[in-house]
C-alpha cells in the first residue's frame, strides 16, 4: 500500500511515464485485492488497469506530444517545490477526511490514496499551463476514482466498469483529438489561449 | 418490453450510423424524419405502458414521461430547424452528416437518461451526451467553437468524474441497508438511516456538482453558457432545454433518495443556496452581456436557479417547478429558434448590430414579442403562476426576506432582457444593414410559433393529464 503513496506524492514531477506506473500499481492492487469477485470481472479490471491505464493512455499522450512538437517542460503556475509542499497538505487532508468516513465498507487505506489521487488530480489542472498536463491531471483524477470504486469491489457491477473503461478510452481520445486541432490553430498549447469568450 | 427498448437503441444506433457514413441530402432528411417517427413511437409505447420495467436498468416512471414527451416535441422543432439552418449556411454534406449522427444519438441519450432506472446506467448515458454534444457544439468550426467545445468537454467530464464519485460513496453509504443494486425506485423507498452524515453529505455534494454542469446552476454553470454562445442555434435550443432538463431529472432523483432522511433539511439548504446564487450569477453578468445568446442563456440560468429554488421549497414548489420547466422549455427552445434567424439577418450576434427586426420580419417580430412575455413570466404565460406557486412556497416556508432578494434580482433580470430584446426589436439601423439584411420567409417562424402556442396553452390552462401526472412524479416526496 504504501506504495501508493509514493507514487502520488511523487507524481507531482508530472511525467507520463508516472501515469503508466500508477497503472502497473492498480493493476496489482487489483490483482491482490479483489480475486474474490468472478472471473469476467477480473479479467476486465485486469485488462483495464494493465492494458488502458499503463499502455494505451501513456503511449497515446506520448504520440500526441511527439506530433505536436510539445516542449518538454511542464511550466506549472507554480513552482515545483511549492507544489510538492501543497500536494503533501492535500494528502494528509485526504487521510484525515478518510479517517473520518471509514466504516465497516470503506477501508483507510483505499479512501485516502483514492482522496489522494483524486485532489492531486485537480491540483495539477488548476496549476499547470499546458493542456496535455491537464489531461494527464484528469488521468490522475481518475486512477483515484478507479481506487475508490475498488473499495466498492467486491460487489462492483458490471455497468461501473464499462462506464469507466467508456469514460477513459472516450475522453481521452477525444482530448487527443481536439488537443491536435487546437495545435493547428495556436502555436503551443497553452491555456492562456483559450480566453476569448467573456463577458 | 425488452423487444421495445432494443428497438428503440437498435434504430437509434442504426439512424445515427447511417445519417453520419451517407453523405446524400435525400438520405439525411430521411434519416431525420425516421428518426422522429422512431422517438414518437417510443415515446407513445411508454405512455401506454406507465410505469413499466425494462430489463431492470430502465423504468419510465411520470417524471421520465413528461420530459420525454417535451424532448419528443422540442426535437420535432430542432430538426426543421437544423436543416434550415444547414441550407441558409450553405454547409458542407460532411458536416451536415457528422452533426445529424450526433445529434440522433444525443437525442437518444436523453430520453436513456430520463428512462434510466439504475443510477450507473444514467451516469453513462449522461456521460455519452457531452460526447454527442461536444460535437454539435463545434460545428460551426472556428477559434472560438474549439475554445467552447474544449471548456465544455474538459469540465464536463471532470464535473461528472466527481458525480461519480459521489455515487460510489452513495453506494458505499446505502450498502449497509441492502440497496447496493442501486435503483434509484428501491434507494427511494427505503427509508435510509444516516449513520454517518458526513459520507452522504460529501455524496451529495459532488453528485450536486456533477449535474450543475448539465443543469447549468451555480457551480459550474460557465461552461453551459459559453457553450450557447457558439453552438448553432438549434442545438442551443437543445442545451438550453433537454440538456438542462436531463440535468435537474438527475438531480431530482438523487433528492428523492434523501428526501426522506434525516438530512432532508440539510440538502434543501445546499439548493437554495445553489438556485440562489445562479439568480444572483445571472442578474450580475448578463449587465455587461453584449452577445444575444449569452443573454438568453444567462435567462436559462436564472430559470434553473429558480427551479433548485422550488425543489428546496418541497410541497407546491416541487409541482410548480416541473410545471415551469416544461414552459420554460417550449418557450426557450422557441426563442433559440428565432435567434437563428437574427445571426442570419445581422450577420453579428452582437446586440448593437442588431435592430428594426419587427419591421423587417413582421411575424417573427411578434413570435419574438411573444416569447419575451413567456419567459419573463409576465401574464399570462404560464410561468407568471408556477413563479408565483414557488413564492407562495416560500413564504410559507418562511423565507419571506429571500423571497423578497430573489424578486429583486428578478426584477433586474426583465429590466436588462427587455431593454435587450426590445432592442432588436425596434433599435433603428443604419441603411447598409438594412440593405443587406436577409428576407426571412414566414414559414421559418412556424414551428415556433407552434411552441410557444403550445406553452401558452399548457400554462393558461394544464390539461388534467399533465397535473395527475406531474403530482404522480412527485410520489417518492414526503407529504
Amino acid at each position: 500500500m504504501t506504495l501508493f503513496y509514493i507514487a502520488i506524492s511523487g507524481r507531482m514531477f508530472a511525467v507520463i511515464n508516472l501515469l503508466a506506473v500508477q497503472g502497473i500499481l492498480l493493476f496489482g492492487v487489483a490483482f491482490l485485492t479483489l480475486r474474490e469477485i468472478n472471473l469476467v470481472n477480473f479479467l476486465v479490471i485486469l485488462i483495464e488497469t494493465l492494458v488502458f491505464k499503463a499502455i494505451v493512455v501513456p503511449y497515446f499522450f506520448k504520440r500526441v506530444i511527439r506530433t505536436n512538437n510539445i516542449k518538454r517542460e511542464v511550466e506549472p503556475y507554480i513552482s515545483g517545490y511549492n507544489s510538492l509542499i501543497i500536494v503533501s497538505v492535500l494528502i494528509f487532508l485526504s487521510f484525515i477526511l478518510s479517517f473520518n468516513l471509514q466504516n465497516a465498507q470503506l477501508k483507510v487505506t483505499f479512501l485516502t490514496a483514492a482522496f489522494s489521487g483524486i485532489a492531486t488530480g485537480l491540483f495539477l489542472i488548476v496549476s499547470r499551463k499546458k493542456l496535455i498536463t491537464h489531461t494527464v491531471g484528469y488521468m490522475v483524477l481518475e486512477n483515484g476514482i478507479v481506487i475508490l470504486s475498488f473499495s466498492v469491489g467486491k460487489e462492483m457491477p458490471m455497468a461501473v466498469n464499462a462506464g469507466i473503461l467508456l469514460d477513459i478510452l472516450i475522453s481521452v481520445l477525444l482530448f487527443g483529438l481536439f488537443i491536435n486541432k487546437i495545435a493547428s490553430v495556436y502555436k503551443d498549447l497553452e491555456i492562456s489561449h483559450l480566453s476569448k469568450l467573456s463577458d | 418490453m425488452i423487444m421495445e427498448l432494443l428497438m428503440y437503441s437498435g434504430g437509434i444506433l442504426t439512424l445515427s450510423a447511417i445519417a453520419f457514413f451517407v453523405r446524400n441530402k435525400i438520405v439525411q432528411v430521411l434519416a431525420a424524419s425516421l428518426f422522429l417517427v422512431l422517438q414518437w413511437a417510443f415515446n407513445t409505447f411508454l405512455l401506454f405502458n406507465q410505469g413499466v420495467v425494462l430489463m431492470n436498468y430502465f423504468k419510465a416512471d411520470s417524471l421520465a414521461l413528461i420530459f420525454i414527451t417535451v424532448l419528443s416535441i422540442t426535437s420535432i422543432a430542432t430538426v426543421i430547424n437544423s436543416f434550415v439552418y444547414f441550407e441558409k449556411r450553405k454547409d458542407k454534406l460532411l458536416h451536415r452528416s457528422v452533426y445529424l449522427g450526433s445529434l440522433i444519438a444525443f437525442i437518444g441519450c436523453m430520453t436513456g437518461v430520463f428512462i434510466a432506472g439504475n443510477i450507473f446506467v444514467m451516469w453513462i448515458l449522461a456521460e455519452a451526451t457531452t460526447l454527442c454534444i461536444a460535437i454539435l457544439i463545434y460545428h460551426e468550426r472556428h477559434i472560438e467553437s474549439i475554445e467552447a467545445t474544449w471548456k465544455y468537454v474538459f469540465v464536463s467530464t471532470i464535473g461528472l468524474s466527481f458525480s461519480f464519485i459521489g455515487i460510489l460513496l452513495l453506494d458505499i453509504a446505502a450498502t449497509g441497508f441492502g440497496g447496493n443494486n442501486l435503483l434509484f425506485s428501491k434507494l427511494a423507498n427505503q427509508a435510509i438511516n444516516i449513520d454517518n452524515a458526513l459520507l452522504f453529505q460529501i455524496s451529495f455534494l459532488m453528485i450536486l456538482i456533477g449535474f450543475s454542469v448539465k443543469m447549468g446552476v451555480f457551480p459550474l454553470h460557465t461552461v453551459c453558457i459559453d457553450a450557447h454562445s457558439v453552438a448553432p442555434s438549434p442545438v442551443s435550443a437543445m442545451i438550453s432545454t433537454s440538456l438542462m432538463n436531463v440535468g435537474f431529472v438527475a438531480l431530482f432523483r438523487f433528492y428523492f433518495i434523501f428526501a426522506k432522511t434525516s438530512l432532508a433539511g440539510w440538502i434543501d439548504h445546499v439548493l437554495l443556496i445553489v438556485g440562489f446564487l445562479s439568480i444572483l450569477v445571472a442578474a450580475v453578468y448578463m449587465i455587461k452581456v453584449k452577445n444575444y445568446k449569452r443573454l438568453i442563456a444567462y435567462s436559462s440560468v436564472e430559470h434553473m436557479g429558480l427551479s433548485a429554488v422550488g425543489i428546496a421549497m418541497g410541497g407546491v414548489g416541487c409541482f410548480a417547478v416541473i410545471l415551469h420547466l416544461i414552459l420554460h422549455s417550449f418557450t426557450k427552445a422557441g426563442i433559440f429558434f428565432q435567434v437563428a434567424q437574427f445571426i442570419r439577418m445581422f450577420k453579428t450576434k452582437r446586440i448593437y448590430g442588431a435592430g428594426e427586426y419587427f419591421r423587417m420580419n413582421p411575424f417573427g417580430g411578434i413570435v419574438v414579442l411573444m416569447a419575451f412575455f413567456l419567459i419573463l413570466g409576465i401574464p399570462p404565460s404560464g410561468m407568471f403562476f408556477t413563479e408565483l406557486m414557488i413564492f407562495k412556497a416560500m413564504i410559507a416556508g418562511g423565507y419571506l426576506w429571500l423571497c423578497c432578494i430573489i424578486l429583486l434580482l428578478m426584477c433586474f433580470i426583465i429590466w436588462i432582457f427587455g431593454k435587450n430584446i426590445l432592442k432588436i426589436l425596434f433599435q433603428p439601423v443604419s441603411d447598409s444593414v438594412r440593405a443587406h439584411a436577409e428576407k426571412i420567409s414566414f414559414w421559418e417562424s412556424v414551428p415556433q410559433f407552434v411552441l410557444l402556442v403550445l406553452a401558452l396553452y399548457i400554462g393558461i390552462h394544464p390539461p388534467e393529464i399533465i397535473v395527475t401526472t406531474i403530482h404522480d412524479a412527485l410520489i417518492y416526496l414526503p407529504k
